[in-house]
């Protein structure tokens, strides 16, 4: 099949139709234009006839209305980021687009499809210079409003005129549609499949320009569909917590809101405090009460935790903190990812506190990771952050499976009889940990207390004493890191370029690895999920085997490097990417800095196969060719 | 210092043998009270005692939280489960403690800064929630602890530590706000009358919900020794015939502001505590089939 690449004035050319197994997606519009339902159809669509899937939602500062974005990526085989630039926009509305132009990159040989009606024509688009879209105008409302009945349905419609252009799985959104509309009336579900079809029959009898995209896939089992923050949440119930206290705060309120419906299923008890700090404090003292415990929030409530988490450091209670990341200070970008609560998650708080960081870098992970949390908080008596952030808690994504029986569900360490006859809650001993009671158990009633203590918990303010208990709590750190390698490599060890970056940011190291893997570049991803203790030994052992090290992450003062070098000896060639939030790590920077960095030099050939379609500019020097990026320094 | 170390060995080679029984005494630690001699917290941990004595509370289902100040100090002298937590975050903490197991009694013990300064932001919402603890305010009009600076309580015009020129901020009526709250249980107490004070914390112990007892609890120290006259001057026991459960009366008797009426001021039998409600909803969320936890993720499958 042949296209024409249709706007550029006075210009006609011809090319092949890809066939891509991956193809992203963005759709843009006022809130009333469902831009954000369909996207979220379309996940569960895809899901549902076994695609991957990752989709992201992007909202304008109003609450209701405003402007808001999907980007949806799907792939016959695994997605692991955002996906770069977009093959096709769907655009209700030219001046919503504008507003998310830094996030939705256009591929030059995009698909763009907008309303018949607008008064922008297809020559005044507001997009880059210089790109070759196919503009495809489809009367969306008019046949909403006019064939299906419901100009509310124009969302679905142009559902049906995707699925029938670009081979989208179309039993999945038949599938989907039943899902969504369900539990709300029969009707809903009929209108909704009407709407669907008068898309596609439209397309199918009406467009007739060919475009150059084309998805191809098989159908698999359905798969999993979910988001990080409830991935948290089924995590933490599985892991057998059974009391979440909370405030509201985007975007980490989908875990209370999920855990508000779920736990008293379990004799669970779900309260929205009044404010971070009280719901810190309940969770402390449901914890000291014997009932494994959590809280979530993001930055601004982890600043009010702060003094709680140092009680529960002293006081040495299991305490799971999951702080959602959002783009800071203050208020910051409460809709935007950012990974800059790092310093003060493993140094916040005032005094020698230790506490336990581990960051999930998937929504899959989120799910194991809140596990673990419990089982090191619960195993140890210490707080334990869970540093996820609004791109893994907020993005939905498919995947074959969770384990729910992976990992040991922890017990708390109780006292035993002989304990009991002299029980000292806060006996020194080689692990750190003393077996520890709770009201309700005869024999073991003690003190906890914020201040300094003796063994029984009496106050106490002898140096040697406060000095033999702050040992005691720092002593859990090297079994932590023994008992739990909380890491992932990705590509060819041995290699000697290494990335190395954490939590979401794994996503692009990932599929940088394995593009460039595939094309004979020899590059090894590394990942840490268990950042405080941070498992240096391994580190060290890894960076031995590098000439170049490139680190990544979402904060522009580069708090991840800084704890690094404050941790130990990094290699001699040391490149740095940071960038401060709201905007996601673009593949293409990451790619070009590889290419830059590497050994030996890449070869046009091996370019050619990280990046077929060439819209990463892979032949320019980074420096130039890129806008929109990070900072790099090279160190 | 050596007497109060030779108490704590005597307990423990006693301890084996004889388990503890239900007298005041059973519930005292061997810590020894770091307070000033004639401060009015003594009583109050007396009253507490004698309280616990007379309800056959196990000690080990008893939990005390506190936050911090002098007044503060009061779970170390007891020998039941306590936390001695963070200025002015007894309450959240203790509702969490409650919450996870409804069975054991909690008691919250602070002080006027604590409670009504530093963590006055949890009162309206521990009140309307009628979270079954039993709260101490012991109010010595001043911060004891950090040696006498203003409190939310301290009269206008008294000069303290921060107050050089006399203070100039109105103070807090604890008793008006906490009705205002919508509190089912409010009482005034005093340290001076121990038996006044025993009887109400029994009360508050035993009343299903939220219960509130001002305690006056004299700090000698910093606002001195004529603080226990100047209290019985200026106070009263209600008369048998008041009526705590109409509320109007109750705020009538809150509204008044030189002289303290003790006693019981309101009681509400007719709230739901906040435990009933969650064991309500929770039967709701099982009337359809509950899945076991580890096929929580099927939920997900599209
Ligand atoms: C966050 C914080 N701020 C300040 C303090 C210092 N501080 C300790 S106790 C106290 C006031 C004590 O007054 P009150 O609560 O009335 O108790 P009292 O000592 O009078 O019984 C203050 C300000 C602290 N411990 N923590
Ligand atoms: S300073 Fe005041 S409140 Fe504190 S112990 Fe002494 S008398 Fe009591
Ligand atoms: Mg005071």
């Amino acid at each position: 099949m042949h296209a024409v690449r249709l706007p550029e004035k006075g210009r006609v050319e011809q090319w092949e139709t890809r066939k891509t197994n991956q193809i992203t997606i963005g759709i843009v519009g006022s809130g009333g234009d469902g831009a954000i339902a369909a996207g979220e159809i379309m996940a569960s669509a895809a899901a549902h006839e076994g695609l991957y899937c990752i989709l992201t939602k992007s909202y304008g500062a109003t609450i209701r209305g405003g402007e808001t974005s999907a980007r949806i990526r799907l792939g016959a085989n695994r997605v692991h980021s955002q996906g770069d630039k977009l093959d096709v926009l769907v655009c209700f509305s030219w001046k919503d687009f504008q507003l998310f132009k830094g996030e939705l990159e256009l591929k030059d040989q995009c698909v763009i499809l907008y309303p018949e009606g607008d008064v922008i024509q297809p020559d005044q688009l507001p997009i880059e210079p210089g790109l070759h879209p196919t503009v495809i105008r489809v009367p969306f409302i008019k046949l909403a409003k006019e064939e299906v009945g419901n100009e509310l349905t124009k969302n679905i419609v142009m559902l049906g005129v995707l699925a029938e252009l670009f081979d989208l799985p179309k039993k999945g959104l038949v599938a989907a549609i039943h899902h969504r509309f369900e539990r709300k009336s029969k009707d809903l579900i009929d209108l909704n499949l009407k709407a669907l079809n008068i898309g596609s029959e439209y397309a199918k009898n009406n467009i007739h320009e060919s475009h150059p995209v084309n998805f191809f896939y098989t159908t698999s089992p359905p798969k999993l569909l979910m988001t990080g923050n409830e991935a948290i949440a089924i995590g933490a119930l599985n892991a057998g917590c059974r009391f979440m206290a909370g405030y509201p705060i985007t975007p980490a309120t989908e875990i209370m809101e999920s855990l508000t419906r779920l736990m008293p299923m379990y004799d669970g008890t779900v309260v929205q405090a009044e404010d971070e700090i009280a719901a810190a404090a309940m969770v402390i003292g449901a914890s000291f009460a014997g009932v494994k415990a959590m809280t979530a929030t993001s930055g601004p409530g982890v600043s009010l935790m702060q003094e709680m988490l140092g009680l529960a450091v002293i006081a040495e209670i299991p305490f799971v903190l999951v702080n959602v990341q959002r783009g800071g200070p203050a208020t910051g970008m409460p809709t935007k990812s950012e990974q800059a609560d790092l310093m003060q998650a493993i140094f916040g708080c005032h005094g020698d506190g230790f506490k336990v960081v581990l960051a999930p870098c998937d929504v899959q992970d989120c799910y194991d990771i809140i596990q673990y949390a419990f089982a090191i908080a619960e195993n140890f008596q210490v707080p334990v952050i869970v540093l996820s952030d609004q791109f893994l808690g907020q993005r939905k994504a498919s995947f074959t499976t969770l384990f729910p029986d992976h990992i040991e569900v922890a017990e708390r360490k109780l006292p035993t009889e002989t304990d009991l006859e002299n029980y000292l809650r806060y006996k020194i001993s080689k692990t750190g940990v003393s077996p520890m009671t709770h009201p309700g158990i005869e024999g073991g009633e003690y003190l906890a207390s914020g201040i300094s203590h003796l063994e029984n918990g009496y106050p106490t303010s002898s140096y040697f004493v406060n000095e033999q208990q702050t040992q005691k709590r720092y002593r859990k750190a090297s079994r932590i890191i023994e008992k739990y390698p909380l890491w992932h490599y990705y590509g060819q060890k041995g290699a000697t370029l290494g990335l190395l970056g954490w939590g979401s940011t794994k996503g692009i190291i990932r599929e940088a690895v394995h593009l460039c893997t595939t094309a004979g570049i020899d590059v090894v991803g590394m990942v840490p999920r268990i950042l405080h203790p941070l498992p240096i030994d391994e580190l060290q052992d890894w960076f031995s085997t590098l000439s170049n090290l490139i680190v990544i992450e979402m904060s522009y003062s580069g708090q991840f490097l800084q704890y690094l070098r404050s941790q130990m000896k990094l290699p001699s060639t040391l490149v740095h990417y940071k960038r401060s939030g709201g905007s996601l790590i673009p593949l293409g920077e990451i790619l070009n800095l590889i290419i830059e960095h590497c050994e030996e030099s890449v070869t046009p050939e091996q370019k050619r196969i990280v990046d077929p379609e060439g819209i990463f500019d892979l032949d320019k020097s980074p420096t130039v060719s890129m806008h929109l990026r990070g900072d790099i320094y090279e160190l | 210092m050596s007497s109060n170390e030779d108490q704590i060995m005597e307990k423990e080679e006693t301890g084996n043998t004889k388990k503890p029984g239900y007298s005041a005494k059973d519930y005292k630690s061997p810590l020894k009270p770091i307070w000033c001699p004639g401060c009015g917290d003594f009583a109050v941990l007396n009253a507490l005692q004698q309280s616990f004595a007379k309800l056959r509370l196990p000690r080990h289902k008893v939990a005390v939280i506190s936050g911090i100040g002098c007044s503060s100090r009061i779970p170390g002298y007891l020998s039941t489960y306590g936390f001695n937590s963070l200025h002015g975050r007894a309450i959240p903490l203790a509702i969490g403690v409650k919450l996870a197991n409804p069975d054991n009694t909690v008691v919250v013990a602070g002080g006027d800064g604590d409670l009504f300064s530093i963590g006055a932001g949890h009162m309206p919402h521990v009140a309307r929630k009628n979270i079954n603890l039993t709260v101490l305010a012991m109010d010595n009009r001043i911060y004891g602890l950090t040696k006498g600076q203003m409190s939310p309580t301290t009269p206008l015009d008294t000069y303290t530590s921060t107050t050089a020129y006399g203070s100039y901020d109105p103070p807090v009526n604890m008793v008006k706000y906490v009705l205002a709250y919508g509190a089912g249980f409010v009482a005034r107490a005093f340290s001076g009358n121990l038996p006044l004070l025993t009887s109400l914390i029994m009360q508050g112990i035993e009343y299903k919900g939220f219960a509130f007892i001002q305690v006056l609890s004299p700090c000698v120290t910093y606002r001195g020794k004529a603080e226990y006259d100047s209290i019985r001057e200026n106070s009263e026991v209600l008369p048998d015939t008041y009526d705590p459960t109409d509320h109007k009366s109750a705020c009538e008797i809150g509204d008044i502001e030189d002289k303290q009426y003790l006693g019981l001021i309101y009681r509400n039998d007719n709230l739901i505590p906040y435990e009933d409600r969650i064991i309500e909803m929770r039967k709701h969320a099982q009337k359809g089939k509950v899945i076991p936890v580890g096929e929580l993720i099927n939920l997900y499958r599209t």
